[in-house]
């Protein structure tokens, strides 16, 4: 039997509340911990720098993504890899 | 214990004697050899040092070259050979095991061996075996994917075997060690590319994403481990330290990034993770320093097991419901848990998440690449980190398991866990995964070099955390837009098959033209020309020659005729004929003499 409305995962289940609660204490603790050997001036004096870091990559990650798809790089299964002609493809 | 027996050897045999196993016995043996093959990799660990020398001609061919970095990557792909083949166990076709069992072969062959002229042999051996496992799908595309694939690394390795020659030719040695990186001459970047083809360097990589989404479902599980990470031995062998892979690495990590974002294909994506994390592979090898090699031989060791796992889930999808495309499948966590709960542990170890598998590794490369001052590298590496996360951590389970449910009927009505011997390899591969990532002193042992890693610190803990918890809510406020769509991306492999197409097209226009052209201008010039000087030659032939011929022939006769009067056989005649020619001959003496 298909289940086609039953997600797992919706915006207001308990999940979602873990999902900002979750983050936002892991970035307390980071204050608490301290970094014997930072990289990088800002790693060593900017608060939440990793929270951030992931924060701003994922969300540049996904919308350049999206941009190139619309930039060029999507296209249909047959423009990618169309036969020659009709019927050509049977004669390979 | 100072004993080499070759694991390749033992993996070669079992493939030539499989077709004789037959009966309840198959299934014993199918488990046995790659066990065995394991058995003999585990006693190899314990020797060191060269064996199985043999001269050939002018040349020492080494088989059995055995050290840490060799015994690392030969004990992680009988560990794989040992996990796919179980996940295969149920195949019946023995074509598939002899194939995938001569593919890793090359590998532990390679992987060996001490000279470039045996690499070369194994090297061959990995290509033309490993092109079964994607022929054995048997689509219609199939074909033309293996051919694809072939054809690349035919290409790849004639490249390196023009490096192998030119190399020899300067320096006059065939042994597989160390190029001198610091002086590179055409034969070090022909070697260097010709392993990179095969590590999927940008823009060598197309192959992969191709054959990979279309190999077999548990043909993708050698395949995903062994080709790039036999490369990955490859270069940390021979281009240690060359600082240009630190650019190739850098690009594979994001291109890859960009292409697994974006995939619709769940096999595909995996596929592009692969460039993705051998990507960290080849940047490590790249920056060379000790904590670098030894990370990219850890990250390679670790990624077989967490790819080799997630190809296994996603081949289990693909063994059920003859799906692969996100935009066909979701919601299957209800439908198969197992699979799912095992898969999440290879999302979890390729995000690197503390307690699982690529934790111990994949921060080894970026912390080298501080260290050794490649900063661009490093945070450019660690940029493509969080693109892990979301490819594989977030986007591969969520769209697959969780979320909404694109199936039909017909592919949730089929949709169920796999059968047992597959549960069990994954079960032994996620295993494996959660007891490297929580113990990785063993990993660590095996590695070339003692540099005291320790990855378990309380800012690295809360430092990987953040990024996980904050990558998940970025992930979870804008899934929408990686919402599956039943498109395909365009990579760079559209040049070489356009240029495929242009071939075909070139034969079938132009050529074939040129070919009728020639054909009809034969026929209606060169035909009555060549007829017309057949007559006369055969004229010629008949009144000249045979003129000449004949008319001799006519002289002689009539010779003949004459002189056959002469022969009547009677004795008087003959006498007579003989007296009166003497009497003549004295009357004509006579007269002389007289005179």
């Amino acid at each position: 039997m298909k289940q086609k409305d039953k997600p797992i995962l919706h915006k207001n289940s308990v999940l979602s509340v873990v999902l900002y609660s979750v983050p936002a204490l892991i970035a307390l603790v980071s204050l608490k911990v301290e970094n014997q050997h930072p990289h990088s001036w800002l790693e060593a004096h900017l608060p939440f720098f990793w929270s951030f870091f992931a924060f701003a990559s994922a969300i540049v990650i996904i919308c350049l993504c999206k941009w190139l798809a619309k930039a060029g790089l999507e296209g249909s299964e047959a423009s990618y890899d169309q036969p020659l002609g009709p019927g050509e493809e049977e004669k390979l | 214990m100072n004993l080499f027996i070759h694991p390749a050897l033992i993996l070669l045999g079992g493939a030539l004697l499989l077709p004789f196993v037959r009966g309840p016995l198959r299934s014993v043996y199918l488990l046995l050899v790659p066990t065995l093959a394991l058995t003999a990799v585990l006693a190899n660990s314990m020797a060191s040092g060269v064996f199985a020398t043999v001269s050939y001609m002018e040349w020492q061919l080494v088989f059995g070259r055995v050290d840490k970095l060799a015994t690392a990557f030969a004990l992680i792909m009988a560990v794989v050979t040992v996990l796919a083949t179980l996940y295969g166990l149920h195949v019946e076709r023995n074509g598939e095991h002899i194939a995938a069992w001569t593919y890793a072969a090359g590998s532990l062959g390679v992987i060996y061996c001490g000279d470039y002229l045996s690499l070369f042999l194994f090297w061959e051996m990995m290509a033309f075996s490993s092109v079964f496992l994607v022929w054995f799908r048997r689509r219609p595309g199939s074909l033309q994917t293996g051919y694809r694939y072939l054809l690349i690394h035919t290409l790849g390795g004639v490249i390196l075997l023009a490096g192998i020659l030119l190399r020899y030719q300067a320096v006059g040695d065939i042994s597989f060690s160390l190029l001198d990186i610091q002086n590179p001459q055409l034969y070090t970047w022909l070697i260097m590319l010709g392993f990179g083809l095969n590590a999927a360097m940008v823009p060598l990589h197309s192959w992969l994403p191709d054959a990979y989404g279309e190999a077999s479902f548990n043909g993708a599980v050698f395949l995903c481990a062994i080709t790039t990470k036999t490369a990955v031995y490859t270069l940390a062998r021979s281009c240690a330290g060359f600082e240009v892979l630190i650019i190739f690495g850098v690009i594979m990590a994001l291109y890859g990034l960009v292409y697994a974002i974006l995939e619709n294909d769940v096999r595909r994506l995996l596929a592009w993770s692969i460039v993705s994390q051998v990507g960290y592979m080849v940047a490590g090898i790249g920056i060379g320093t000790e904590l670098a090699i030894n990370g990219a031989v850890a990250h390679a060791v670790v990624h077989i097991l967490y790819k080799s796992l997630l190809f296994m889930g996603a081949g289990a999808v693909l063994y059920k419901t003859g799906k692969t495309k996100f935009s066909e499948l979701g919601g299957l966590c209800a439908k198969m848990p197992a699979t799912c709960g095992l898969t999440l542990v290879g999302c979890l170890s390729i995000a690197a998440a503390p307690g699982f598998a690529a934790y111990v590794s994949k921060s080894m490369i970026i912390s080298a690449g501080f260290e050794a001052h490649h900063t661009w590298a490093a945070w450019l590496l660690m940029f493509a980190a969080i693109g892990t996360i979301l490819y594989n951590g977030l986007k591969l389970p969520y769209f697959l398991f969780f979320g909404e449910n694109r199936c039909s009927s017909a592919t949730w009505d089929k949709a169920a866990d796999p059968p047992l011997n597959m549960l069990i390899a994954m079960t032994m591969g996620a295993t494996l995964c959660i007891l490297v990532g929580l113990a990785p002193g063993y990993l660590y042992s095996t590695l070339p070099f003692v540099t005291g890693y320790t990855p378990y610190t309380a800012f690295h803990l809360v430092e990987t955390l953040q990024l996980l918890a904050f990558t998940t809510l970025a992930f979870f406020l804008l899934k929408g837009l990686l919402k599956p769509k039943d498109v395909v991306y365009v990579d760079l492999d559209w040049f070489y098959r356009q240029g495929g197409r242009g071939f075909m097209w070139l034969v079938r226009h132009p050529l074939q033209w040129f070919d009728w052209a020639w054909g009809e201008l034969y026929r209606s010039l060169a035909l009555p020309l060549t007829m017309l000087s057949a007559r006369l030659a055969a004229w010629f032939d008949w009144h000249i020659i045979d003129g000449v011929v004949d008319g001799f022939a006519r002289t002689v006769r009539a010779l003949g005729g004459q002189l056959r009067y002469l022969q009547s056989g009677r004795m008087q005649y003959v006498f007579f004929q003989v007296f009166a020619l003497a009497a003549l001959l004295l009357i004509a003496l006579s007269l002389y003499l007289v005179y």
